[in-house]
């Protein structure tokens, strides 16, 4: 216990980026995660939006996710490359209600494995469990193919919030917290004092 | 003489045949100014003169008032298809259905390829080689039912209008409606698609934002709702000028390659100012279309309150192209809303913490960065941050600009008269709008009076001996730019208000001579000079044309003066 509170706080930063079908319910997702809030009037995204969101992984551990909400019409397709270059995770959504959905997020997986880094962290989700009685695609099929390539597997409703934040602990968990802090440390010693300040002040404040 | 005709014969015209009997008008007393002879040095007291000078109304006819909203649906029911004042349908040249504003697929499939024969019939394959676009069928009437073709090969649009708007305002809309597809998906796209398969489905490159924006800019058109493309210009928020110039300096102070464009917004899209490189100006159309994009739908929105509001935790990154900029290559558009009204902002100010019954969206800043870059975003985003903390760190900048939302009201004296007059400014293609209710009614009404009042300034502007009307694509260009110039007009229609359905058949003479009851009268208002447009709009008690035109000379005085307050005139150029 002493070990705890002696210990500094440790903060990382990592890129996520989600991918998916069009109308899988991808910004809803991430307007649960970041404001715990839902919204039936959501159109589809335009573009891409960027969004930030921190979490406590334990006791002295804080996450900071940079987050892509990728579009996921066809038309936006070659911009994805640009989202998910630099990602440390990926979270990849399908509906659970829409058979060919899990098509296209198993095409985006098999693209993040060509194209991504490496050690790109990925998680398979289905989405909109509150539609259990029209379900489409079961949990054994989608469970079992992301077993197979070892990705993070969850079903969660953007709905009513079940399953969210789990997905979001297990993607930090497995990230290279230690790693990213290292070599953080490393790039501090370089900063530029003469640099403006870049502290984004609205992004806690609102 | 001839204009004269024609505006009062476009008004005998019935108007809607809804059957909403919330209000109806049933007076209309118009007159129209003979074409002034000096119409470049914008003597307003010779314009004025012409209003006082003859009596007589050159026509008067029943308007109906308050018609009801009219939204996209996908109905089955053939006649309340039919019954629809507004339609719009989208399709390929091959007559592939692309959109329909109303109907089901099953009615509009059969719309589709009729409309597609009647396009094809009249086509003349040589000017579509030339690329100037349909030579042929532009317009047919029925009755007051007005056709509207636009052959934009490989796409089709026709509208069909019983809003008594000229085939001139019909067709831009169709141009709007066609430069949406342009800039969400950009020309060579388009071409391509079709080039490869001409039978192509179109509707599966768009998303359910594109088709929710169609949708939304179809009920603007419908609606009158849009003041900005009724008026052709942009809203601009009244800010003092130096306030303005200081907002300059500090955009000035981050260009870098990595943007090309900037635009500091109020709300409702109203322009603070502008960032340009010096050989580039913006195309009012364009930002029309962006702005079409961001204010009318929800992509850039969180509902998770009752209201629909701009986020202010979300940045965004979309591909535009804007067609008058350059129609074959895409721009990235960084957008960014932020909330002035903050309880630790307004306590340095000293006003007290936060009105919540304001609407947030009242206070809301919205920047929007232009990059020529796709894989900027981060580079944009710090120029975005850093511009964004220099506004919020001046108390001076914060105050003013909070303060400017807030109220929007001209000092007092200017226009005791009136309730609402919008301003535009035909050089800086801005208006500047003064709105006193807020209440839906009220509101409908006056879009429809503001849409009214234009349509007899642009019917005008097309009779005037000296314009060419030739049908090609070019000429309608021209057409546009022909219609802020023309010489000065004006204009004013009285609408009697009731909301009993009893009056219908009321003798429409009589009424206006009977004492009126209070707000029972609505008079609309509009001239139009080589440099402005007034339009101003009274409700209550009758009023008579001189204290009208004393009126809308201390308004125009008072706008002419405080232009720099009004309008973004250079912005921030580089």
């Amino acid at each position: 216990m002493a070990d705890l509170v002696t210990q500094e706080p440790r903060f990382a930063q990592f890129k996520l980026v989600l991918l998916g079908e069009s109308a899988v319910g991808k910004s809803s997702i991430v307007h649960r995660f970041v404001t715990d809030s839902f919204d039936d009037l959501r159109e589809s995204t335009i573009g891409a939006a960027f969004l930030t969101q921190t979490i406590q992984l334990d006791e002295r551990t804080t996450i900071k996710f940079e987050i892509w909400d990728t579009a996921g019409q066809e038309r936006y397709k070659s911009l994805a490359p640009m989202y998910y270059r630099n990602a440390n995770c990926a979270l990849v959504a399908y509906d659970i209600t829409q058979e060919s959905s899990l098509d296209r997020a198993k095409s985006w997986i098999q693209e993040l494995q060509k194209q991504a880094s490496a050690d790109i962290v990925v998680a398979l989700v289905g989405n909109k469990l509150d539609l259990e009685a029209e379900r489409k695609v079961s949990t054994k099929e989608a469970k079992e193919y992301a077993d197979e390539l070892g990705l993070i597997f969850k079903e969660i409703s953007a709905k009513t919030g079940e399953g969210i934040k789990d997905v979001f602990h297990s993607i930090a968990s497995k990230l290279p917290v230690e790693e990213k802090l290292n070599s953080a440390t490393k790039r501090r010693r370089n900063i530029d004092l003469n640099r403006p300040s870049t502290n984004n002040q609205e992004s806690c404040s609102c | 003489m001839s204009a004269k005709k024609s505006v009062a014969s476009s008004l005998k015209n019935p108007v809607f045949s809804s059957d909403d009997a919330e209000s109806r008008a049933l007076v209309t007393d118009e007159y129209l100014g003979d074409q002034s002879s000096s119409s470049v040095n914008n003597d307003l007291n010779s314009i004025l003169k012409q209003i006082t000078k003859d009596s007589t109304p050159v026509s008067s006819k029943a308007l109906k008032l308050g018609f009801p909203e009219e939204k996209d649906d996908e109905c089955e029911d053939m006649q309340l298809f039919l019954n629809r004042r507004k339609h719009f349908f989208i399709l390929s040249s091959a007559g592939k259905p692309i959109y329909s504003m109303h109907g089901s697929e099953d009615i509009i499939v059969g719309y589709m390829g009729l409309i597609q024969t009647i396009v094809s019939y009249f086509h003349l394959e040589e000017t579509a080689e030339a690329g100037i676009g349909t030579g042929d069928l532009r317009s047919f009437k029925n009755g007051d039912v007005c056709f509207t073709f636009e052959n934009r090969y490989p796409i089709i649009l026709m509208g069909v209008s019983n809003m008594q708007e000229t085939d001139v305002e019909s067709t831009q809309q169709l141009d709007f409606l066609y430069n949406y597809l342009v800039t969400t998906l950009s020309k060579p796209h388009i071409n391509k698609v079709f080039r490869q398969r001409e039978s192509f489905d179109f509707r599966k490159l768009l998303g359910h934002a594109d088709v929710a924006c169609l949708n939304n800019i179809c009920a603007d058109l419908a609606n009158n709702s849009n003041l900005g493309l009724i008026i052709g210009g942009l809203p601009c928020l009244k800010v003092k000028r130096h306030i303005r110039v200081k907002l300059e300096q500090i955009l000035l102070r981050y260009t870098s390659p990595s943007v090309l464009y900037g635009l500091l917004l109020g709300p409702e899209g109203k322009l603070i100012t502008v960032m340009r490189p010096r050989r580039h100006t913006l195309h009012t159309a364009d930002l029309q279309l962006l702005f079409s994009m961001i204010f009318n739908t929800n992509t850039f929105k969180t509902s998770s309150t009752d209201k629909p509001e701009f986020q202010v935790n979300e940045e965004f990154w979309v591909p535009v192209c804007l067609p008058r900029f350059n129609s074959n290559g895409f721009l990235y558009a960084f957008i960014q809303f932020w909330q002035l009204q903050r309880d630790d902002a307004l306590e340095k100010l000293g006003t007290g913490s936060a009105d919540q019954s304001v609407n947030p969206d009242t206070t809301k800043m919205g920047l929007i960065l232009l990059s020529p870059y796709k894989d900027q975003f981060y580079q944009v985003r710090d120029i975005s941050k850093r511009i964004i903390d220099r506004i919020m760190e001046s108390s001076t900048l914060y105050k003013e600009l909070y303060l400017s939302m807030l109220t929007n009201t001209p000092p007092e004296g200017i226009c005791p008269l009136i309730s609402d007059f919008i301003f535009k400014s035909k050089k800086h293609a801005q208006y500047f709008l003064i709105k006193r209710d807020d209440d839906g009614e009220h509101e409908r009404m006056l879009r429809y009076i503001y849409s009214r009042l234009h349509s007899a300034v642009v019917t005008n502007t097309l009779v005037s001996p000296q314009r060419s009307t030739k049908c090609n694509g070019e000429n309608i260009l021209q057409r546009k730019i022909i219609t802020f110039d023309s010489s000065n007009f004006i204009k004013y229609t009285k609408w009697k208000v009731s909301s009993s359905q009893l009056e219908e058949s009321f003798n429409m003479n009589a009424r206006i001579s009977s004492s009126p009851q209070k707000n029972d009268i609505v008079t609309g208002f509009v001239i139009s000079t080589p440099s402005f447009e007034l339009y101003m709009v009274r409700k209550g008690s009758d009023i008579d044309k001189k204290a009208l035109a004393q009126t809308s000379k201390k308004i125009i005085k008072w706008c002419l003066k405080n232009e720099g307050r009004l309008f973004v005139s250079g912005g921030a150029v580089f």
